[in-house]
């Protein structure tokens, strides 16, 4: 039994320009649907997840991998796991000083409350470059 | 006949022009490999979230979405796909041809123009036809970006029932030699040939397959999630097609031009040689005339 559920899914993980990630062996795969987090591993039942803006979590060999991805879907069909995003950036390729730019830009317009800061823009600018971060974090 | 000297002249003009279409028709060749590369990467991502849709469409009864209503049509939205640049050939007029027969016999009031790139905004001037919106300088280098707010655009366009249907022009790419305008509707979204054969197959009490899917939070949110992810996918890729075939056209019309600049060289060359020629056996006769008169 044990074996069914550690032997591996394949894993690829596409964005508009091309497959930004693909890895086999692949022995779970954890991230995050609009209403909270879930893994799947192999021998999953279909499912397509939307996801939110959170790090999707790629368990392989026993070490952990994070994958910062901004919004998207979640397909996991035959032991294949599909992620497709508009936006899906590796945590070697994210600039850090960039990511804590944004995050006190975006937290000054959230505290700063006067009428013209489009609240739920700052927020969403917050959450990514919290997502940048925490990604960055793992490396 | 011309001057040596004035031949010599055009001789040297044109090897000038030769030399600038052979430095763009090598620029275009180098950009057209990228952008090949993007519009054939595309195509699985494309492919991937058409999957999703239809398998989520078929998981779902009873779903409504804005995006989906189609009703009667009194006006009609194009989205016109062309360059910012001309000096590609027939690409952008063979854009403007389609998008003239489109609405030439339309009121102007029965349709809207969302155009990008320059070309098609001075030539919808000049025939004084005004656009109603008009986008640039992302013609041969389209992100994703670009196409995330056009695809916004269009689809607060269609609910706000602006319009009540969105085509989109463009010119898909086969190879640098074979483009084609083509116009496929956006706008409601279309049940593509998949999605109806399942839709059959679901109404005739058939399973197509056994597809039980688990949807996360669930088939509704999902679907309403995936519906203008479809849209701003379906505009990308209308807009890598476009590039490439912008670069392919330029670098086919840029080898014809180089290749015509050639060919006018050695033209020219003849007759720069015959009229030198003419010159000396004229020189020559006079010396000879000149000391015959003497004798």
């Amino acid at each position: 039994m044990a074996d069914t559920l550690t032997s591996p899914m394949h894993v690829e993980i596409m964005s508009p320009d091309g497959a930004v990630y693909t890895a086999d062996g692949v022995e779970m795969v954890v991230a995050r649907a609009i209403d909270g987090e879930f893994a799947v591993m192999k021998g999953h039942l279909p499912l397509v997840a939307a996801l939110t803006i959170a790090p999707v979590r790629v368990k392989k060999d026993g070490k952990e991998k994070q994958i910062a991805v901004f919004n998207g879907f979640l397909e996991i069909n035959d032991d294949r796991v599909n992620i497709v995003s508009p936006q899906v950036e590796m945590a070697e390729d994210i600039d850090v000083a960039r990511a804590q730019a944004a995050k006190k830009r975006a937290e000054e317009r959230l505290a700063s409350k006067s009428a013209d800061i489009d609240t739920d823009r700052a927020q969403l600018a917050l959450n990514r470059a919290l997502l940048r971060l925490r990604v960055t974090k793992s490396l | 006949m011309e001057s040596t000297r004035d031949i010599k002249g055009r001789i040297k003009s044109v090897t000038n022009i030769q030399q600038i279409t052979k430095a763009m028709k090598m620029v275009a060749a180098a950009r057209l490999r990228k952008a090949e590369e993007k519009a054939a990467g595309a195509r699985p991502y494309a492919d991937k979230v058409g999957e999703l849709l239809r398998r989520a469409s078929a998981n779902v009864t009873g779903f409504d979405s804005p995006l989906l209503r189609a009703g009667e049509v009194k006006k009609v939205g194009y989205l016109v796909i062309s360059a910012d640049k001309g000096l590609a050939g027939a690409y952008n007029s063979n854009v403007m041809k389609k998008i003239v027969a489109e609405i030439s016999d339309k009121d102007r009031d029965s349709y809207k123009l969302y155009l990008c790139g320059k070309q098609s905004h001075n030539y919808l001037k000049f025939r004084g036809i005004q656009e109603d919106s008009y986008h640039f300088g992302f013609s041969d280098k389209p992100q994703a970006q670009d196409a995330l707010e056009l695809a916004k655009e269009m689809i607060d366009e269609f609910i706000s029932g602006e319009v009540d249907e969105v085509y989109v022009i463009y010119t898909k790419f086969f190879t640098a030699l074979r483009q084609q305008v083509t116009m496929t509707r956006l706008l409601p979204i279309v049940a593509d040939a998949g999605d109806t054969a399942s839709q059959d197959a679901a109404d005739n009490g058939v399973q197509a397959e056994p597809e039980e899917f688990i949807f996360l939070p669930d088939a509704n949110t999902v679907l309403t999630r995936l519906l203008p992810e479809y849209v701003q996918v379906q505009i990308y890729s209308s807009m890598l097609q476009s590039a490439a075939s912008e670069l392919g056209s330029r670098m086919a019309a840029m080898t014809a031009a180089t290749d015509n600049a050639t060919e006018r060289i050695a033209d020219l060359n003849l007759t720069y040689n015959k009229a030198r020629q003419a010159q000396i056996t004229n020189e020559i006769s006079e010396i000879v005339g000149g000391a015959n008169a003497l004798e």
